[in-house]
């Protein structure tokens, strides 16, 4: 006989039910929940504040304060009479009225850059993927060995495997927000705490899938060259290797897509990149600030995506 | 060449045995098919020689030499194998597939590398010419290649180290006839040309007739025939694949139906379909 419904999804129908008759019954809650903003206020307020996303930088020239007329023209030719040479292409001086709602009102010099507050963002996310290509490679050159000694039909003895399987499940378990804050007091805070709790993280992952992969990779090949007498280091690069490699290339792109958004988040706990911007960010209710972050992000991780897709394509004919 | 001094191998204790005191002794440069049923124990016979399955009790000479897990490596320096799925490496050209064979007298850097010496692709080339395979062929994959031509890559592969003794575990039993003959005479010829011996499990009783110098039959673990090819009688073929309470009939026993694409015995139908298919 089939049984659509588990005793356990009884007992949850039930449980559910419950709840909700008690919260029926709740007044408090009742008022609770009246006096409460919706969730779709609650997300406009937020989008009121964060939208437009911040692009451009300015900064307040202070002894220009008073020029009146064409200080935009005098204030740039004073910047470049002090030596500070012809202003980037991207950046101009604009004056701005004290008080914005009354354009007679006495003016202040600003040094403006229309995509400043963009580029940081972009100089920063830059950092923050250095980061993750850095923690990407340690961890494949730390879960390569520790791989081939966790794959059982490569190590050495059951000890040696027991310690690197022991090893990656370890690197796994520990949060990388938690590596980055213990190595944080190693390392001071800074882009090698991050780049090593990438690094050691990830290697847990890595280590363990290639692992897998060459315990299930298909055994003819590697015993036709086992009884040819070769080592099995020979066996490992001949047999083994080139059947996992592809697969092996897949994970390690996905592997660094997610460093890049991991060391996005990393930056809260103090290691640098565009997640110590956003916290500041952040931190100062400056919310058009985190849309730009947030919008940069999501820009990289698509770029980063397609381009991984493509080198891999390359890579794997 | 290969000495078996009653060889038994039980895979699990107190079952039935896979070989049960099996001794024989295969003469250098001989070419020497063992026949039998599935699960007769062919195979676990020819993987005692290179160390793949170590026999429960009695043990196997090579040359001399007898097979131990000491002594193992340098036994299977002069054991080259040819296997029933071919066992090429799929991602690899025909080339690699080739020098592979001769991995253990490579330096590991090469290895790592893929970088073969000049002498060794030489010889890859010219085994490669010997079993009929296009030199275009070398640097193609091996899994772009058909089943008859990924199996000529292997027998290249084999006798690439220079082997004295080749065992062939059932090389033909995944292609059809015409190639099964194609292959087995360029195995006959190159053994007969680098003077190697050869043990080759078979299920064919006509292509064993036709090719070897010797035929072992098996059953249930057991030698139940040895001699030469025209020695082999209808009546013994029967023995071999069927009851031998019904030595005559055409009812296979319950557990020693021959296996599938396997000729029991040179019958009319199938005969006159491997006429057809030459």
């Amino acid at each position: 006989m089939q049984r659509r419904f588990g005793p356990g999804s009884a007992t949850l129908l039930l449980a559910l039910l419950v709840l909700l008759g008690g919260s029926f019954y709740n007044q408090r809650l009742h008022e609770a929940i009246a006096d409460t903003p919706s969730a779709t206020e609650r997300a406009g307020e937020f989008l009121a504040r964060a939208w437009p996303p911040k692009a451009e930088t300015a900064q307040r020239i202070e002894r220009m304060v008073q020029l009146g007329g064409d200080d935009e023209a005098r204030a740039t030719r004073a910047l470049e009479r002090d030596g500070a040479g012809p202003l980037p292409w991207s950046a101009r001086i604009e004056s701005r009225p004290l008080l914005p709602d009354d354009a007679d009102s006495a003016s202040e010099a600003f040094y403006v850059r229309p995509a400043g507050y963009i580029e940081r963002c972009i100089g920063l996310m830059i950092a923050t993927i250095e980061m993750a290509i850095w923690g990407t490679i340690i961890a494949l050159l730390i879960s390569i060995p520790v791989a081939f000694l966790s794959a059982s039909n490569y190590s050495f003895g059951i000890v040696v495997y027991t310690l690197a399987r022991g090893f990656s499940s370890l690197m796994r378990a520990i949060p990388e927000l938690i590596l980055a804050l213990v190595l944080a007091l190693m390392y001071g805070f800074g882009p090698t705490a991050g780049i090593l709790a990438l690094g050691l993280h990830t290697s847990g992952f890595l280590g363990k899938f290639l692992a897998d992969d060459l315990e299930n990779a298909d055994r003819g090949p590697q015993e036709a060259l086992r009884s040819t007498g070769a080592n099995r280091l020979k066996v490992l690069r001949m047999a083994a290797l080139p059947q996992v490699l592809p697969q092996y290339v897949a994970y390690t792109q996905y592997i660094l897509e997610r460093n890049v958004r991991t060391a996005s988040v990393l930056g809260i706990v103090g290691v640098g990149g565009i997640g110590l911007e956003l916290k500041f960010a952040y931190d100062n209710g400056e919310f058009d600030k985190v849309m730009t972050i947030l919008i940069v992000i999501f820009a990289t991780v698509v770029v980063l995506e397609q381009g991984t897709q493509l080198l891999r394509r390359r890579l794997i004919r | 060449m290969i000495v078996f001094q009653s060889i038994t191998k039980r895979y699990t204790k107190g079952a039935l045995p896979a070989l049960d005191g099996v001794s024989l002794e295969v003469h250098a440069k001989q070419f020497c098919v063992v026949l039998g049923p599935s699960g007769s124990g062919k195979s676990t016979l020819l993987r005692t020689v290179n160390g793949l399955v170590r026999p429960t009790s009695g043990r196997v000479l090579v040359g001399g030499t007898p097979v131990l897990p000491k002594t193992t490596k340098k036994v299977r320096r002069r054991v080259g194998m040819i296997h029933q799925q071919f066992n090429l490496v799929p991602r690899l050209s025909v080339l690699d597939n080739v020098v592979a064979g001769a991995l253990p007298t490579i330096p590991l850097w090469r290895v790592v590398a893929r970088q073969w010496s000049a002498s060794l692709e030489r010889r890859a080339c010219e085994l490669l010419e010997s079993v009929n395979l296009k030199p275009a062929y070398l640097q193609r994959r091996v899994s772009e290649l058909s089943g008859g031509e990924q199996q000529r890559v292997a027998i290249a592969r084999a006798f690439i180290a220079g082997p004295d003794v080749v065992l062939a575990d059932e090389p033909v039993a995944s292609l059809d006839p015409s190639t099964s003959r194609t292959v087995l005479a360029l195995l006959r010829a190159a053994a007969e040309q680098t003077g190697a011996t050869v043990l080759c499990s078979l299920h064919q009783v006509d292509l064993a007739r036709e090719f070897s110098d010797r035929i072992v039959a098996m059953r249930a673990g057991e030698v139940v025939f040895d001699g030469a090819p025209d020695r082999l009688e209808r009546d013994t073929v029967s023995t071999i694949y069927f009851d031998r309470g019904h030595a005559s009939g055409a009812e296979p026993g319950p557990e020693t139906k021959p296996a599938t694409g396997a000729t029991p015995a040179p019958d009319t139908a199938q005969a006159q379909r491997m006429a057809a298919a030459r």
